[in-house]
């Protein structure tokens, strides 16, 4: 949340929003898991702020990420991209439960930070939790299986869509267009993706495109949700089939 | 990504979907507690994606849209 330690008043400036920021104190763990070692051969570094977090709700989230960047090649593999760092940071705000975090300008510090409360989490209540958010349609839906990875294939989907534009930009001849002004760009290329892969449905499947009451809170979060669905469903909505018409090639 | 939803979403009549830029908007039916939430909402989720950016909303009005008539 606006990067190293920062903190901002709401409107009525009685209550400060912070996150901790420990990313150049956060060392690589020395639990050199077989997941670990696997994921730092894919530029992934765990960091040692995710060692509280239960074996049971780490190494699953690991293993779904290693899938990801195995099958996503095409971005994780990403030449201008710095490793991936997988972190745990305090959030003061207990309803934000991780984030994907980058700089804006260029493909640096890029982490995925999962909220500190996780420490105190079962991977039973976090599958829990996560249900609850699906039984109201406030996330996207993900098979029973899958629950406890839902939030670690919403981030990746984050990132996915960040590499995704560095290189839509680079293919476009628009790099220097998006150094101007990247919070710009990136929100008109996210905008764009979303009128795509609606567009795609609605050719494709001849139905409307839907999301999550989440994603529908922006164009960047209409692709995590979308993602995350498309990943962790048997039976994924149109909607989540169209962006994998899309991230096949429909650019 | 956040937990719980906001308290601006639990009355259809507090917002509208503004589908050319894919986000919420508030109506002038909102409360202010709905408008404080809508504000705490989209400032985490704006600050929560990039290193050393800092988004507040100046003026909740930009995101209110007008559906009562004027007497």
């Amino acid at each position: 949340m606006g990067g190293r330690g920062s903190s901002y008043f709401n409107r009525s400036g009685s209550m400060r929003i912070k996150v901790s920021d420990t990313y150049d104190q956060d060392k690589p763990t020395n639990n050199r898991t077989r997941i670990v070692e696997k994921l730092t051969k894919r530029n992934v570094q765990v960091m040692a702020s995710t060692d509280k977090i239960p074996d049971e709700i780490l190494t699953p989230n690991l293993k779904q990420l290693d899938r990801i960047m195995s099958r996503f090649r095409q971005y994780s593999d990403y030449a201008e991209v710095e490793n991936l760092k997988v972190r745990t940071e305090t959030f003061s705000n207990p309803n934000v439960k991780a984030c994907f975090r980058c700089q804006i300008d260029t493909f640096k510090r890029p982490e995925i930070i999962f909220n500190k409360s996780y420490q105190r989490d079962t991977a039973r209540e976090v599958e829990t939790q996560v249900q609850k958010q699906i039984e109201i349609g406030y996330w996207t839906k993900s098979d029973r299986q899958n629950l406890l990875v839902h939030t670690m294939t919403h981030e990746m989907g984050h990132y996915v869509q960040r590499v995704l534009t560095e290189q839509i930009a680079k293919q476009r001849g628009e790099v220097d267009i998006r150094a101007r002004n990247p919070l710009q760009y990136d929100d008109d290329i996210a905008n764009e993706m979303r009128t795509k892969i609606r567009s795609i449905c609605k050719n494709t499947f001849h139905t409307t495109s839907t999301t999550s009451i989440y994603g529908t809170s922006d164009p960047y979060e209409f692709f995590a949700e979308t993602f995350s669905e498309m990943l962790t469903c048997d039976n994924p909505s149109d909607t989540a089939k169209s962006l994998e018409i899309y991230l096949k090639g429909e650019k | 990504m956040l937990l719980e939803k906001p308290l601006f979403l639990n009355n259809p009549e507090w917002y509208v979907v503004d589908d050319e830029k894919g986000r919420y908007l508030l109506t002038d039916k909102a409360p202010k507690e709905a408008q404080q939430s809508y504000i705490e909402f989209y400032e985490t989720l704006e600050n929560s994606r990039w290193h050393s950016q800092e988004f507040k909303i100046k003026d909740i009005n930009d995101y209110i849209v007008k559906t009562t008539q004027d007497k």
